[in-house]
């Protein structure tokens, strides 16, 4: 009888052991299920970082490479000045020809503060507008026509 | 055994993962004033012609006071507006280069929060 007292006790705790180390068990696997699902997120959102931290790179790459040829074009745009000017005597075309280098200097200057005006947003005239090439569109900066063409911006008359 | 089965009865440290994208507010600026160039109007003198460009001038009802230039001077103007051009132009491209780069991080930003 004694015996049996003392099996039942030991019976009660260990079943008591038992159910707190299910709990326990069950409570910790559930503690790291959510921390392994959170853990793949951290993963999945670092991948992401990853990928758009790569595509800044590959932007960054493109936007300094598109720059670059962007400067080679405008210093052969600015050194196409030097090289006419070069092959011109401004002295000597002032003696023999004053009425005609003066129209021409004067086309020349208005030509030139109207690329200014562009490069600031100016609203296209008809003449530009309906310019069929580059020269006729402003001998002073034709490598604006392309831009404009390409913006849709001139009528589609025009033609190359 | 209570204590062979409790040996790793410590539970583990729960982790707690916060990320919260902030919306950056979009920076709208004004465009440039639109530049209005004034006339200019060069007058070419030489020896044979000075006295007429005179002549005129003063049945115009303007006084004969020019401001000169020589030859190589018109020209080094010329290429010197030529310069600033080609920075206004350098300007805009940079302008465009900074542009471009960040459209494209912000789409691959709202890529990077739609895939998670």
């Amino acid at each position: 009888m004694r015996l049996a007292g003392i099996l039942l006790i030991v019976i009660l705790v260990m079943g008591g052991v038992g159910y707190w180390y299910y709990n326990d068990t069950q409570a910790r696997m559930a503690i790291l299920q959510d921390n392994n699902a959170k853990l793949n997120i951290a993963v999945q959102t670092n991948e992401a970082a990853l990928e758009s931290l790569q595509a800044d790179y590959a932007s960054a790459q493109n936007e300094i490479s598109s720059l670059n040829a962007a400067y080679t074009a405008i210093r052969r745009q600015n050194q196409a000045l030097a090289d006419k000017l070069e092959k011109i005597d401004l002295t000597a075309a002032a003696i023999s020809n004053a009425e005609g280098i003066e129209r021409a200097v004067n086309r020349g200057t208005e030509n030139a503060g109207r690329c200014f005006e562009l490069l600031s947003g100016a609203e296209l005239n008809d003449k530009e507008r309906n310019a069929e090439n580059g020269i006729a569109f402003n001998k002073e900066c034709p490598w604006l026509y392309d831009d404009y063409k390409s913006r849709g911006l001139l009528n589609e008359t025009t033609a190359d | 055994m209570i204590i062979s089965l409790a040996a790793c009865s410590t539970k583990p440290q729960q982790i707690e993962v916060s990320a919260k994208p902030i919306e950056k507010p979009e920076l709208v600026l004004p465009p440039v004033d639109e530049l209005n160039m004034k006339k200019v109007e060069w007058i070419v003198i030489n020896e044979d012609n000075v006295d007429a460009v005179m002549e005129k001038l003063q049945s115009e009802g303007k006084a004969f006071a020019l401001y000169a230039l020589t030859g190589e001077g018109y020209g080094n103007l010329g290429l010197n507006f030529s310069s600033i051009r080609a920075l206004v132009q350098q300007q805009q491209a940079i302008i465009a280069a900074y542009e471009g780069y960040y459209q494209a991080a912000e789409e691959a930003m709202d890529n990077a929060v739609v895939n998670e």
